[in-house]
């Protein structure tokens, strides 16, 4: 018998087609997933301490700044984000407008490191780059800038040693801890007995932190990602993208426990930065201490740090020369997706260069 | 929000009438599928594959909402907190234990693992420190890069 209906065989014919790309997806993503090539920008290490390394990247171009520019990533996850592939990289960026760029890689802390405590990360390891920073490039100070995490931590930095500084940029740094947010309410006091959690555990395992992060937004990052995969498997410019960048989302490393400690004790749940009450070593943080030229990168879909929790930081400093972006993208999206490379990163290069010579 | 404040079964309620009206939602687009109403002869231009997506994209986009409302309700933040909480104790005793019985048969224990790695650390420091006096002393500074600059 004729069917009247015109679309329903065919449809039943793309069940070998759909059958056809499931397997390749599976075979790339589960069977044989490719190596994939991050962090490529040629570089050296410089310098090695514990875990810790810092790069330093070769220049691409004449250098339009005598300012060398550090980059403090988080604690959390690897720093090859900045530089993931080539096209994809804010480190490339940067040294295309002639900046000379170095990075911190924290490495991934043993549990021998859980004694390492806000003090050591900053006082210490971020001190002591800089001290290299300095003498590698021949400046008498340098341009920090810090992400997430390392942007905070770059915030206290510049407050306890605003000698050493020239220019802080800040991109998608926690300041105020009190405003409406997930991460917030997760970490704030009568949810989460961080005490107990480092005790028992040493570090804040790799695992812990990559469960919260995948449970944020459940259907977007366990069920669409993978959908909009397999539906662009065939697409060969986004399957590099994509592979590179769950690369980096599941190279997770654990975080010291002592420094986790204070930072979810100190900032989530008691706001200490904000309300100018954390000491470091004995000695108090006072963001109004900072007055070199301040940049504020901050994502206006973050959802793991609010834009509020950002936006506060220029109204604490006492920087004259100080600035606010607040670019349409992601947490991470900020630093790879093409809209930023093309629209944020050349404005943030040539505000930096203004302000470095 | 302290939990002390915090009305469980009003949040409860909340989120079962938003599951509840996404799911009807999804349902919606689900029976405008003509076989549901009129069989397969009827259906002309009844697409499958398209009529599924059209579900999946209401699926979708309803239960995100509803996921990320209930991990984001401090209902859900106090739950798994005590859990984390109770998985610490645990992992707390059952280590305590191991290194009691490694103690105990002279075996050596994680714990003096990580004294002599954190001490080899402390080391490397003040070999960096040492290292960074004598170049100071024995090379004027600063020691320029061999950078090119404009």
């Amino acid at each position: 018998m004729a069917t009247k209906s015109t679309k329903f065989i065919p449809a039943l014919d793309d069940v070998e087609k759909a059958r056809e790309k499931f397997l390749k997806a599976l075979d790339i993503t589960l069977l044989n997933p490719p190596d994939v090539e991050v962090g490529a920008s040629p570089h050296e290490v410089i310098f090695t301490e514990n875990k810790l390394r810092l790069l330093h990247y070769y220049p691409q171009t004449e250098e339009a700044c005598s300012t060398p520019l550090i980059l403090v990533f988080a604690l959390v996850n690897r720093p090859y984000i900045l530089d993931l592939m080539p096209g994809r990289s804010v480190v490339e960026v940067l040294l295309k407008k002639g900046i000379p760029v170095y990075l911190i890689d924290w490495g991934s802390p043993g549990d021998e490191d859980k004694n390492l405590d806000l003090n050591h990360y900053i006082n210490r390891y971020i001190h002591k780059v800089v001290q290299k920073v300095k003498k590698h490039s021949g400046s008498d100070k340098v341009n920090i800038l810090g992400y997430c995490m390392g942007g905070t931590m770059s915030a206290m930095y510049t407050a306890l040693h605003p000698e050493e500084v020239r220019n802080l940029i800040l991109m998608t740094a926690g300041i105020d801890f009190k405003v409406e947010g997930t991460l917030n309410l997760w970490g704030d006091k009568p949810n989460f007995n961080v005490d107990k959690f480092i005790d028992a555990y040493g570090n804040a395992p790799a695992d812990f932190l990559q469960s919260g992060f995948l449970i944020m937004k459940p259907i977007q990052n366990l069920v669409s990602k993978y959908v909009n995969f397999y539906e662009n498997v065939d697409n060969e410019a986004f399957l590099e993208s994509f592979l590179a960048m769950e690369k980096w989302l599941n190279d997770n490393i654990p975080v010291a426990g002592e420094v986790y400690r204070e930072f979810i004790k100190y900032l989530y749940q008691e706001n200490q930065l904000v309300e100018d009450k954390l000491k470091i070593n004995g000695k108090p943080v006072h963001l109004k201490d900072i007055k070199c030229p301040v940049l504020n990168l901050i994502a206006e879909n973050d959802h793991l740090v609010p834009p509020a929790s950002s936006i506060v930081f220029n109204d604490l400093v006492s920087s004259e020369d100080k600035k606010t972006i607040v670019f349409p993208a992601g947490h991470i999206g900020l630093s790879v997706s093409g809209k930023s490379l093309k629209g944020l990163w050349p404005e943030v290069s040539d505000w930096i260069i203004e302000r470095s010579n | 929000m302290s939990s002390e404040s915090f009305d469980y079964s009003e949040q409860y309620k909340k989120l079962y009438e938003a599951w509840e009206k996404t799911m009807s939602e999804a349902m919606d687009v689900w029976k405008k599928n003509p076989l549901v109403k009129t069989g397969v002869e009827e259906a002309e231009d009844y697409d499958p594959m398209e009529q599924y997506k059209k579900f999946y994209d209401a699926w979708e986009k309803s239960s995100s909402e509803i996921l990320e409302k209930w991990v984001n309700s401090p209902l859900f933040a106090a739950n798994i907190g005590k859990a984390v909480e109770h998985s610490s104790g645990l992992k707390k005793h059952f280590d305590e234990a191991v290194e009691k019985v490694l103690k105990n048969m002279r075996f050596p224990t994680k714990t003096d693992i990580e004294r002599v790695l954190s001490s080899i650390n402390n080391l490397e420091e003040k070999i960096n420190d040492l290292t960074d006096k004598l170049d100071d002393v024995s090379t004027p500074p600063p020691a320029a890069s061999t950078r090119k600059k404009k």
